[in-house]
This record gives structure tokens, sequence and C-alpha cells, in this order.
């Protein structure tokens, strides 16, 4: 019986996660006193990547992640085109030759909001419903 | 393997003593240290159906025959890379288990110093230090390390042991089982860009290594100076290209004083493939040369690398080893691939003896001769973010007489099944 529990919890969360990828929009947010107002999936790769970019040269900005969830799958996903398990083995990769490292992660939407909002050089993403007048939008991910 | 056993000590005692320094360094430098401390693990089963012994320590093995039978060119497979790929026809939990721990500390944006500590299962978790070197950041564009640094011969060398980072059991043996050094104490130098809308890394570096190990009571020292070396990485997050060169000096030094003085005498007389200094070759110039790319887009992954070693003395072979592997990913966790690859002798005749004892010789001479072709299938399933499974098949096939890679020629291909799970942390 508590197999078929967890088969249907899995099957809950895999469902509530493609249910995401279908309606999902996602915005990218900076704190208001950053001098951005558009970035483009370049600019994100580059940034997320922790790569030195094109944008670099005139900001510099600190990607925060949020912890693994829908949300972080959804912007890899559309911005690189790499899953989870993928973004897990380039970081593993600039781990263990010690050249960069993963940006800090945050708890979901509200922990990017408050880190952005907290710190002019971060950047983070947000479900789109849940980017607030605390932090400016400079992309969107759909 | 025969290892000096005193720069050794149990893996858990370093990374005790490792999460100790770790902490008490950032508690008594206050909050703004920043350290990092990770770690890899792999853990799995090898069998060599067949029963053969596959690529078995060859280096020691092949050295105390050498010792014992004062044979120079055997020299040469103290270049291969012993550790990871001994099987045989019992099934083994031993050989695939590796575990790893790297620690970062920041001292502040400019100054960083990174340590790695690694065991494998088939030394018995003795701790080895692959990484432990200083760093300094110019700006974003170059970067200074100074210390024991992992040598980045080829495309996957700098993580070998993680295997996390790669598609494979292990990456194919045609290429990573050439070389048998794996870190140098020295300095690099590295410069990261966008040039072109690309990512640009090249790296230049420059150092020593060097290894002492114990035959049949005899001590012999073997060691690569003056690398000089440098690579470049060029792409973007779909498409890499890579090009590296190595040149290197090697030296190694073993006390058999009697035999070189007959085989000097021999060379003088009836001559060799090129002037032999004796046992203990002083001055040979090693050299390897490696391109590569990576293709990670659509779903399809392609890899394939070619490298070519090297030396001006006929007491190393000349080798090229290469590769491809194609997967394609489902559903971002399943990586179904195949691959093929192959290593080949370049200069088999070019290094036999002449003279009457030239019959007798070469075909001691022709043992190092490691010509293999290897067509690969796997699975690599991540089943968590940081957690995969890999089910991989390997048909080794040893070919132009020669034994490949494994110890003893068993003329005729051989399987290799291994399966892993390999996990970050």
């Amino acid at each position: 019986m508590k197999k078929y529990q967890f088969i249907f919890k899995m099957a809950v969360v895999a469902l509530a996660s493609s249910s995401f990828m279908l309606n999902a929009k996602i915005s990218v947010v900076v704190n208001h006193q950053a001098q951005v107002s558009a970035l483009s999936k370049t600019d994100l790769a580059d940034i997320f990547l922790e790569k030195i970019g094109s944008y670099s040269s005139n900001e510099k900005l600190t990607p925060v992640d949020q912890r693994p969830n829908a949300v972080r799958a959804f912007f890899y996903e559309r911005v690189l085109g790499k899953s989870n398990a993928e973004m897990k083995a380039y970081w593993s990769r600039e781990i263990f030759t010690g050249h960069s490292y993963p940006p800090r992660e945050v708890e979901g939407d509200e922990g990017v909001i408050a880190a952005v909002a907290s710190n002019p050089s971060y950047v983070g993403y947000v479900n789109s419903t849940a980017a607030d007048s605390r932090v400016k939008v400079v992309a969107s991910v759909d | 393997m025969l290892i000096n056993r005193t720069k050794k000590q149990s893996l858990k005692k370093h990374l005790i003593a490792l999460g100790f320094g770790m902490c008490s360094t950032a508690l008594s430098a206050g909050v703004d240290i920043d350290y990092h401390i990770d770690g890899f693990l792999t853990a799995g089963f090898g069998v060599l159906t067949g029963g053969q012994v596959f690529a078995q320590q060859l280096d020691v093995n092949t050295l105390e025959f050498q010792i014992l039978s004062g044979l120079p060119p055997l020299y040469d497979t103290v270049l291969v890379r012993p550790s990871i790929y001994n099987y045989n026809g019992k099934i083994d939990l031993q050989e695939p288990a590796i575990l790893g721990l790297n620690a970062r500390v920041d001292i502040n944006d400019k100054y960083s110093f990174v340590l790695q500590v690694t065991g494998t299962g088939n030394e018995e978790f003795s701790a080895d230090y692959e990484w432990a070197f200083f760093e300094y950041r110019l700006d974003d564009n170059w970067d200074f390390r100074f210390g024991r640094l992992r040598i980045p011969l080829f495309m996957f060398s700098d993580t070998l042991e993680v295997g996390y980072t790669y598609p494979w059991v292990t990456p194919p043996a045609e290429i990573y089982q050439l070389v048998n050094f794996t870190s140098y104490s020295g300095a690099e130098m590295v410069y990261e860009n966008n040039i072109l809308g690309q990512d640009l890394r090249a790296s230049l570096y420059y150092g020593s290594f060097a290894k002492t190990d114990t035959a049949a009571g005899v001590t012999g020292t073997f060691s690569v100076r003056q690398i000089l070396a440098g690579y470049i990485n060029f792409g973007n997050q779909d498409i890499q290209a890579r090009a590296g060169y190595i040149e290197a000096l090697l030296l190694s030094v073993v006390p058999t004083p009697g035999l070189t003085s007959i085989i000097e005498a021999y060379t003088t007389i009836y001559g060799a493939p090129d002037v032999l200094p004796g046992y203990e070759f002083n001055n040979a110039r090693a050299h390897f040369a490696d391109v590569g790319i990576t293709i990670d887009k659509n779903n399809w992954l392609f890899l394939a690398e070619v490298v070519q070693q090297g030396t001006n003395t006929p007491q190393f072979k000349t080798v090229r080893g290469w590769y491809t592997t194609l997967g394609y990913s489902i559903c971002g966790d399943w990586l179904p691939y195949v691959g093929f690859a192959e290593m080949k002798t370049l200069d088999k005749t070019s290094r036999l003896y002449g003279g009457p004892l030239g019959a007798a010789i070469n075909p001691l001479v022709s043992l190092i001769n490691t010509d293999q072709k290897t067509i690969t299938m796997g699975l690599r399933w991540d089943v968590f973010t940081n957690t995969d499974f890999k089910l991989q098949v390997e048909r080794i096939d040893p070919v132009h007489g020669t034994p490949g890679l494994y110890s003893v020629n068993p003329h005729q291909a051989d399987y290799l099944i291994r399966g892993t799970v390999d996990m970050v942390f």
C-alpha cells in the first residue's frame, strides 16, 4: 500500500511540474537601484553560468538561484536548454576543478524577491505572478 | 600497486582534519572568509567476462619485469595509468570505488585556497592530494594558481575521478590510460574572456612531477620535469572545442649499472633505432597533443577526442588514441549512448633493434605495443539531481598481435561490464 502511495505522490509532483511547464511565465528581477533595464537570453546565460558576457562590462550582477523546484527547472530549460541534472554536472565540473561555484540558493519566489530587494547587485528569477513592487522586472521567460 | 606509503595516510583522517581545519580557519578569521566543502563518490562493480586481466597495474608489474630482465624498452609502460581499469574475471566491487572531498576557502575576492583529497578502492582509500593550490585573481580575466595542481592533459583529465561529470563509467582507456601522472607541482595562468560571443578559457602551466616505486626490492624514481603546457577551450554551452599541447622532460633512475653497460656496449657495436643513454633514461622529451569537441544540443550529446603521444627515444612508443561517443537524452534524465575508441602504436617497426640479438630482443620490444579497439554501449540515468546510475558494456578487442591494454594477451575480444553509482554532495 505504501508503495502505491509513493507512486501516487510522485505522480502528483510530476503533474504539478508539467502543469507549471505548460502555463509558466518567469520574470527575471533585479534591485530598483540596478542600472539595467533589460536582459537578453544570452545575457542571462552568461550571468547564471558566471561567464564573462557582454553585459558584465556594464554592470556586475550576481545571480541568485531558487533551490531545486519547478521554477528553476523551467528557467534553465528555457534559457540554457539544460535539465537540472545537466546543470548539476556542469557545476560539478567547475567546482571540482576549482574554477567557479554555482549561484547562492534561496527558497522559492519569496526568497528571491527578498534577496534581490536587499542587494543592488543581485539578479534572480520568479514565477511572474509573484513579482511585485519590491523588485524591477528586466526580462520574461516563457 | 606499490605506492610510497609513507606519503599516504587514511582518507578518513584527512577528511576529518580537513573539516576541522576549515571550521577553525573560518571561525578564527571571522565571518568574512567564505568556504565551500563539496564531495564526490563512486561505487559499483565491474567484471571482465573472459577472465583475462585488463590493464592490471601495468606500470609496476612491467617495471618489476624490466628491472629483473634489464630490458629498457619496457620502461615505456611506467607511463601507463593504472588505477581504475584493473579488472579480471571476478566481479569486483572495490575497483570502481572512489571517494573525494574538495574544499575551497575564499580569503577575499582576490585570494583563495583549494584542497582536494581523493581515495580509491584499489588503494584502500589512502589519500592522494590531487589539488592543493593557492589562487590569485588579478581581475575577471586572469587567474594565477600555485601549488599542486591537476594536469589538464585531456578533455576530462581534471575531473577523472568525478564520475558524475561525464557520461561513461570512466572516460575511454584508449586516451585516459596513456599517462599515469595526474598532478604536478608548479604554477598555472588561466585567462577567461568572451570573444565573438563565445567563451574562451586558455591556460598555460609549468611544473614537475615525481613518483617513487619499489619493485623486487629495487626502488626506482620516475619523474617528469619541465612540464610546459597549455590548452584552449572555446565555445558556448552547446558546443565546446578544445586543443592542448604538452612538452615535458622524462627522467628515471633505476639502479642497474651492470646491465646498463651491457646494453650500451651492444648499442655501440650493433646500433639501435636511436641512441640509448642506458637504463637511466634522461632528457627524453615527451609530448602530448590533444584535440577534442563536445556538442550538447537538442538532447543530442556528441563527444570526440584524439591524442597523440610521442617521445624522442625508442624506450617509449608513439601512440595515437581517439574516441567518439554519441548519446541522446530522454526526458533530461536518461542518456543511452554508444561509442567507439581505438589506440594504435605508430612506430612498431622503427623501434626494432638490429644486430644478432635483435631477433631475441625485438619480440620483447614489441610487447609494449598496445593496439586495441573498443565498442561501448551504455546508459546513464540521473536518479536524483546529484546522483546517477550508469551501466556500461565494452567489447575490447586487442589487435595487430598486441595485447592492447590487457596484461595478458587474450588473443580475442573480451567484454568489460561495469555498473556504478556516482554522487556529488
